[in-house]
């Protein structure tokens, strides 16, 4: 169903939940795997995706298609993974680096993880990246997606886009190498 | 050094069986547990019923019929005549008091000189009365 016909079902009372449901159907994996990456654990991922659907559902009447139904659903998720993260700082009273060290342990502990070393591997080296630079790698390496999408939803320039991102690999690539 | 591009793309991340069938169905319990008491018609009567009633209120306070003073008469006339007599000789005024305490307007005071000295008294009445009193008119 195109975005437009997703849409005019939720703004009709009459098909509201209907259309709604509809819409996390058709969003809800590519939301959790961008959160999932973000926040490491399950069920954190689990909340921060249904947190950023209720705000969808709080505010898809003021939504004005200046850009696509996609992109502006992720913007949501990626400013609630970026609040999580940083509400989880403040709660512990930690730095960056003991959050990071958190998520880094949960890699090795948590049931629903699974994978060789080396992508362990690679994880951990992205936790060691600021929360920013790590959202614009995921989006980058991961989604594959491209510059422009990742400009709209991070309202970040092109430019410093391409400059993060190559900034990004540099330090996951010492990281990986053997001393 | 390692490189990034030799580094297979996979993701070490899994889910609980059957996690994505049931999160739309969370989702939508805890976006419905979020919705308002009110009904929506409920909430739209009450929107206009109670700006209607505080007019309506203000309306009645502003266009009240005012209730006049009464006057002294109105007053009077509404004391029973014993009761009145009867708080007049229990009184502890004296009559002069009364008298200055009361105020009496013009009309007030020729109607109680034309009552007083409207007394017709001819002079075989007064005469009469100078009997009674023993003493001599005209002296």
């Amino acid at each position: 169903m195109e975005d437009h016909e997703l849409l005019a079902k939720i703004r009709d009372p009459e098909t509201r939940n209907y259309g709604f449901n509809l819409l996390v159907r058709a969003y809800q994996q590519r939301i959790y795997w961008h959160v999932r990456k973000m926040v490491i654990d399950h069920d954190d991922a689990d909340d921060v995706t249904q947190e950023t659907f209720i705000k969808v559902h709080k505010h898809i009447e003021g939504f004005r298609q200046d850009s696509q139904l996609y992109t502006w659903i992720y913007r949501i998720a990626t400013n609630e993974c970026l609040s999580f993260l940083e509400r989880k700082k403040r709660r512990f009273f930690l730095p960056i680096g003991d959050v990071a060290g958190e998520l880094s342990s949960k890699l090795d502990s948590s049931p629903h993880i699974t994978g060789d070393e080396i992508q362990m591997k690679l994880q951990k080296a992205l936790l060691k990246l600021p929360d920013k630079q790590r959202l614009v790698f995921n989006m980058k390496y991961f989604d594959d997606m491209s510059y422009e999408e990742i400009s709209e939803i991070t309202n970040t320039s092109v430019g410093a886009l391409k400059a993060s991102y190559h900034h990004a690999v540099k330090k996951i690539e010492e990281y990986l190498s053997p001393e | 050094m390692k490189k990034l591009e030799d580094i297979p793309k996979k993701t070490i991340f899994e889910v609980p069986d059957g996690y994505f069938d049931k999160l739309p169905s969370a989702i939508q319990a805890r976006v419905a547990s979020k919705q308002p008491v009110l009904s929506p018609r409920f909430s739209y009567a009450l929107r206009f019923a109670v700006p209607a009633l505080v007019l309506a209120l203000v309306a009645v306070i502003w266009f009240r019929p005012s209730t006049q003073p009464k006057t002294a008469e109105d007053i009077l006339a509404g004391i029973q005549t014993e009761a009145l007599i009867d708080y007049l000789a229990n009184s502890e005024m004296r009559l002069e008091e009364m008298i200055n305490a009361s105020d009496f307007s013009e009309e007030d005071v020729a109607a109680i000189e034309g009552a007083v000295y409207d007394i017709q008294l001819d002079d075989e009445v007064l005469d009469g009365l100078a009997d009674d009193y023993d003493f001599e008119l005209n002296d």
